[in-house]
């Protein structure tokens, strides 16, 4: 898949399925590419809601040692015990799809299967039914015939009741072999979009084509067999040099990463059909001295990106198709996946809007007055929760998530700045105005961070207070679907409840 | 920082593979279990604190095991005999009942009640069962009563039966017990007031039974509960008189009662909850003094915390007037405070040790004193005023009967240390492990006396404080790459008796093998019994990820077949007589190490399939007495694709004409390749740029020099993909640390 070419950055992929009615309900389902293969009851209930029935499960990669294929980064099947069924994905890293000619289908086949058959028996062990194979190979277009006689090979050797099926690429559908490949399996699931990266920092072209995905679709209907089409969910990051020029993908930072580097600076966010477009220069070389005006590009799709390439294929779909298999579920606190629940809410056409809640949770700090009798009262220590409890993330950027905490009595001794980023005490001087400021003299301190996603839950604290501290909260969150400012206030409860 | 012993996934790391590293990496937290990979920057004279606390989220940077060491002692032969015991003793148990044979069920159930509380099933029954094998004997009761009754109990979920005996007074002494397991029934199904009330009839109603004593505890504990209301317990002022009154009559009437320490307990829950929270923190500071285990202790200081936190008004004046008051509280409260509670700034330390200055000098002839002085010295330690430290630590040894000597003469030694009196340390630390063998402080000591044997360089010292210790990463790191092989021979020859002999004996042999030291080598391997040598090698284990199968790669083999094949190898280069000829069997060597690859200079019973941690867990701010260079030697010589490269640099330099020059250049390109992302060591930048760039030059050289060679068109072909390969792993680390 081409994704996988270009290491870190993936757009899109395809699935598989067996035939099911000409034009009963298309089917939507998810690749799961992460280690390990687990959900958690959060996240298998927003799939049961998206409507989510299977999902495609990467085992591993198999690479060629110089002898023969071997499978690599193995998944590791933790549950869930009562979890979707799976169709176990292997795919090819470069090295072996640069030798494909070099290995015997029967070979290939042999390597492949005898994983699947160990993968699969891991699963049944964890009480997860394999209905299928899928290969992700990108193979080149001159060597489908070869890819068609390795397929041919596994159907031969799969077992009874297992499905077979192919990711497939644009650039085969210009191919006459595509067919007979195609012959091969139960179904097949194309990308539809180019997977090609922008050769300029200037070049802003959407990684997503509606476009294509209504061509692609008229060519697949063509073909006779069942497909499902891959939907991008899952953004990539490019580096550019100091000219703009297209260096390759980075797998290095991740959005955030890049939001909090100290040598990154954020110099353009926009959104372009349903993609968000950030880029970050470097203001200095790194610690070696290298990359001084590199560009970091990250090009991240939106929930409503999936939504809208969704609908299309509602729309355009033809007798074969079967639905569309999004590539993928996000790893926890990943910037550069879809959040399930965001699609499930831009699909219910919720408002995608940050809501922020806060509590507090006050304690006593007695050691001082116990051990000094001088002291007369003791101080608190309050630690702030903060989750957005809104459909909607925060975009991504120095400003995204700012918490205002005004003293308006009393004193903060002391602070920790648990999940934020950057912290500053100011001072409100005579004239209206603030001025940074030490902890001492501080009557505002700011909190910030780079990003808030839909059901994050982040800390403020503890704050060491003095006795009779009086604390108000106000925050300003940058809404990442609208960039729509939402700000409210709270004063914060400081009673010790025990 | 995770909390408890090192995750140590051993199994899961090849000699150094590449992709086992990552997972490694992501299956491992901290690893405890060491002193050299620890990821902690540890000050080696701070005494751990004895108790790890996790309910509350507070967890250590650096736990070290104390004087039991990290791992309970598993004795599978004692394990299953325990289990057959506890099996007939069950059996025997039912059948004296069932033939109302009470003398014979009571002994049996006293021996089954000696096993662990812990490696038993239910029991409260089977302690109910024993009350009721020892009231048989005493009151006449027919034998289908007393089944009836014990049938009765089996069945938790269904009360009526027990009130039905309960109620037939020809029931006799059954009555009070039927009763009471009634009311149980209702305390595990959360109806509280209910079983108060039958626990204060049973206490009532049956004032002679043995029943009474369980009945009071069980009616204070109901009854002192408290109720949750939005998240806050609160306890009702008539449930506290009755509790009170319960705990009361238990005390007078059961004064060496099993369940007083716990009645203070409760009463002292009691008191949180009418709002005497000074007074139940001074409470549990002397729960806590008085704890025996670590259970014990781990739930007192969860309770110190929680009161603690909840302080109002002048509960923290409280305390300390309770402190002076009655100074044997100062040691707990001074032990709570550095190792668990409040800040552990030096202005805090500064406060605390103020307090404890002033409550000695208050009470000057106090028993406490030592104590005191050796927390004294712990604080000074804390706050890096080391001579300070040295001084409390000596006058707490002169004080006699000083319950806390063991952690002055450990802070005392830690002090010495940091003031450069590093003999004097060392003695400390002896004495320490001599005088409290069973102090939990003997981990640290060993691990600080092991510093200082390295930093003195009496490697095999610290060699037998690490093996103490059971940190086998540190031993295989002193074995296989830091002692030298003259000093692990000295080692070996010292211990004849050791009966890890053969292990180190074998550790010797492959540290020859790897100096190419091959006839001493084999001699040494040979002193091994075969099967034991097969053994400690792992003969014919796989530790590759999924199975070499019939290759010859990456398996381990008889070091003493590798050395014979090797002699072979370097016969055939010393008897070449021609450059071709020499060429072409000093490529059959370079073959050899290449196509055997990772695993025939390991010692697999040293490292246990982790050696990677060595280049991905070192910590350096620990010491560094040398082990760089050490580490760095022990790569080069370790890695059979760094000697398949060596020698076909050779090859290709000295016999640039002969047939293997393109094969050997072409081997070699693969060998840098293949380190070059082989693992952390040789990943890091420095290296790995150096091998990038060298497979790619190699390649390209093979197609420039060597056009018409068979390889010219393969060697084109990646020449191009580890350029791109080159490429992307570079620019993938730009702006990374």
């Amino acid at each position: 898949m081409r994704w996988i070419s270009l290491s870190l950055l993936l757009l899109m992929v395809g699935g598989c399925h067996r035939v099911g009615p000409a034009k009963g309900a298309l089917e939507l389902s998810y690749w799961y590419w992460h280690t390990p293969y687990t959900l958690n009851r959060s996240e298998a209930a927003t799939l049961r809601d998206l409507g989510v029935k299977r999902l495609f499960v990467r085992g591993g990669t198999f690479r060629n040692d110089g002898e023969k294929l071997i499978p690599d980064i193995p998944q590791r099947f933790e549950g869930p015990p009562e979890g979707f069924p799976v169709y176990l994905v292997y795919n090819f890293d470069a090295g072996a799809i640069a030798h494909l000619t070099r290995f015997k289908p029967a070979d290939m086949a042999k390597a492949i299967l005898d994983r699947f058959e160990l993968d699969k028996l891991a699963c049944e062990s964890k009480r997860i039914e394999v209905q299928g194979i899928q290969l992700d190979i990108d193979s080149p277009t001159s060597r489908l015939p070869l890819y068609a006689e390795l397929l041919k090979e596994v159907r031969a050797r799969l077992g009874a009741g297992l499905s077979l099926s192919i990711t497939a690429l644009p650039t085969w559908f210009d191919s006459k072999e595509l067919a007979q490949v195609v012959e091969q399996v139960d179904d097949y699931v194309p990308q539809f979009y180019e997977g090609s990266a922008a050769r300029t920092v200037e070049d802003k072209t959407p990684l997503s084509d509606l476009d294509a995905v209504k061509k692609g679709m008229v060519a697949a209907e063509r073909l006779g067999k069942p497909y499902f089409v891959g939907v991008p969910g899952y953004g990539r990051a490019l580096l550019y040099d100091e000219k703009g020029k297209l260096l390759g993908a980075y797998g290095g930072l991740s959005a955030y990463d890049a939001a909090r580097h100290p040598t990154f600076e954020l110099k353009e966010r926009r959104r372009v059909d349903g993609e968000d477009y950030y880029r970050f220069q470097a203001t200095q070389g790194d610690a070696h001295g290298k990359g001084a005006g590199y560009s970091l590009v990250y090009r991240l799709p939106t929930p409503q990106l999936i939504v809208n390439h969704l609908r299309e294929v509602e729309k355009l779909r033809g007798a074969n198709c079967r639905g569309s298999i999004v590539f993928r579920i996000p790893e926890e606190g990943e910037s550069t996946a879809v959040a399930l629940p965001a699609v499930l809410a831009a699909m219910k056409g919720k408002d995608m809007q940050p809501k922020l809640s806060i509590s507090s949770k006050t304690v006593a700090s007695p050691w001082g007055r116990i051990e000094d009798p001088k002291a007369k009262s003791e101080p608190l220590k309050v630690t702030l929760t903060l989750k957005n409890e809104g459909n909607g993330g925060t975009e991504i950027g120095p400003n995204a998530c700012r918490i205002l905490l005004t003293i308006e009595r009393g004193s903060v001794d002391a602070l920790e700045k648990g999940g934020f980023d950057l912290v500053q005490p100011f001072r409100e001087l005579a004239d209206g105005s603030t001025a940074k400021s030490s902890l001492a003299s501080a009557n505002q301190i700011v909190f910030q961070r780079v990003h808030l996603a839909a059901g994050e839950k982040t800390t403020i604290g503890p704050l060491t207070l003095s006795p009779g501290t009086k604390l108000n909260c106000s925050y300003d969150l940058i809404a990442e679907a609208s960039g729509d400012h939402v700000r409210g206030s709270q004063r914060i409860d400081l009673n010790v409840e025990r | 920082m995770l909390n408890g012993k090192g995750l140590l996934v051993l199994g899961l790391t090849v000699a150094g593979g590449m992709g086992a590293y990552r997972i490694v990496q992501s299956c491992i937290g901290s690893i405890y279990d060491s002193v050299h990979y620890n990821d902690a920057q540890p000050d080696f004279g701070a005494p751990p604190s004895r108790t790890v606390i996790t309910v509350w989220g507070e967890q250590p940077s650096r736990p070290v095991p104390d004087s039991v060491g990290w791992y309970d002692d598993w004795d599978e032969a004692k394990e299953k005999a325990k289990t057959e015991r506890i099996a007939n003793l069950k059996s025997a148990i039912d059948t004296a009942f069932s033939n109302g044979n009470y003398s014979k069920a009571e002994e049996s159930l006293v021996a089954l009640l000696k096993e662990k509380p812990e490696d038993l099933d239910n029991i409260d029954l089977l302690r109910d069962q024993l009350e009721v094998a020892r009231e048989a004997q005493k009151h006449k009761l027919p034998q289908s009563a007393i089944d009836a009754y014990l049938a009765s109990r089996k069945d938790a979920e269904n009360p009526s039966s027990l009130r039905a005996i309960a109620a037939d007074a020809k029931n006799g002494f059954l009555c009070a017990f039927a009763a009471y397991a009634a009311a149980g029934v209702a305390y595990d199904h959360g109806e509280y007031e209910k079983a108060a009330r039958q626990y204060e009839e049973v206490a009532t109603k049956y004032p002679t039974s043995p029943r009474r004593e369980y009945a009071l505890i069980m009616a204070a504990r109901t009854r002192l509960k408290g109720t949750e209301k939005g998240g806050v317990i609160a306890l009702e002022p008539e449930d506290l008189a009755a509790g009170t009154q319960a705990i009361g009559k238990l005390r007078r009437e059961f004064p060496k009662s099993k369940f007083l320490q716990s009645a203070y307990g409760w009463e002292t829950r009691a008191m949180y909850l009418s709002g005497k929270r000074a007074t139940a923190f001074l409470r549990y500071l002397k729960s806590y003094d008085n704890a025996k285990s670590h259970v014990e202790r781990e739930g007192q200081l969860a309770s110190l915390r929680y009161v603690s936190e909840s302080f109002k008004g002048k509960d923290a004046d409280d305390v300390r007037k309770g402190l002076f008051a009655d100074p044997s509280l100062l040691q707990p409260y001074l032990e709570f405070r550095v190792n668990h509670g409040g800040e552990d700034s030096a202005k805090s330390l500064t406060g605390l040790a103020k307090l404890a200055e002033d409550v000695l000098t208050r009470h000057p002839t106090a028993k406490i004193a030592g104590s005191i002085q050796a927390r004294l010295a712990e604080i000074a330690y804390l706050r890096s005023d080391y001579k300070k430290a040295e001084e409390w630590a000596t006058k707490a040894l002169t004080e006699s009967g000083n319950r806390n000597a063991d952690l002055a003469l450990y802070v005392q030694s830690g002090a010495q240390e940091k003031l450069g009196k590093s003999d004097a340390a060392e003695q400390g630390y002896g004495k320490l492990l001599r005088d409290f063998p069973k102090s939990y402080l003997v981990g640290a000591a060993r691990e600080n006396l092991a510093l200082i044997y390295e930093r003195k360089g009496q490697w095999d010292n610290a060699l037998d404080q690490y093996r103490a210790l059971s940190y086998r990463f540190d031993i295989a790191t002193l074995v296989d790459v830091k002692m030298s092989i003259e000093e692990l021979q000295k080692y070996v020859a010292s211990r004849p008796s050791d009966p890890e002999l053969n292990k180190y004996k074998f550790a010797l042999a492959m540290r020859l093998l790897r100096k190419d030291k091959l006839e001493e080598a084999d001699k040494v391997f040979r002193e091994i019994p075969d099967a034991k040598r097969k053994e400690i090698g792992e003969v014919g284990s796989d530790y590759s990820w999924y199975g070499a199968e019939d290759s010859v790669r990456d398996r381990l083999v008889d070091p003493v077949d590798t050395i014979k094949d090797l002699k072979e190898l370097n016969a055939a280069v010393a008897k070449a007589s021609t450059s071709d000829a020499k060429a072409k069997a000093k490529y059959a060597l370079a073959s050899y190490w290449y196509e055997r690859r990772n695993l025939l200079l390991y010692n697999p019973s040293l490292w246990m399939g982790g050696r990677s941690i060595l280049a991905g867990f070192w910590n350096a701010g620990v010491t560094n007495a040398g082990y760089d260079k050490a580490i760095e030697e022990h790569h080069y010589e370790h890695e059979c694709l760094w000697r398949a490269r060596k020698i076909c640099l050779e090859i290709a330099k000295d016999m640039p004409k002969s047939p293997e020059a393109p094969k050997a250049l072409y081997r070699a390109a693969c060998a840098a390749r293949r380190l070059a992302d082989f693992n952390p060591y040789w990943r890091n930048e420095k290296m790995s740029k150096s091998l990038w760039n060298e497979c790619v030059t190699l390649m390209d050289k093979v197609t420039a020099d060597y056009p018409s060679s068979d390889l010219a068109k393969d060697a084109e072909k990646y020449g191009k993909v580890f350029r791109s390969e080159r490429d992307d792993t570079l620019r993938n680390a730009l702006f990374l640390k």
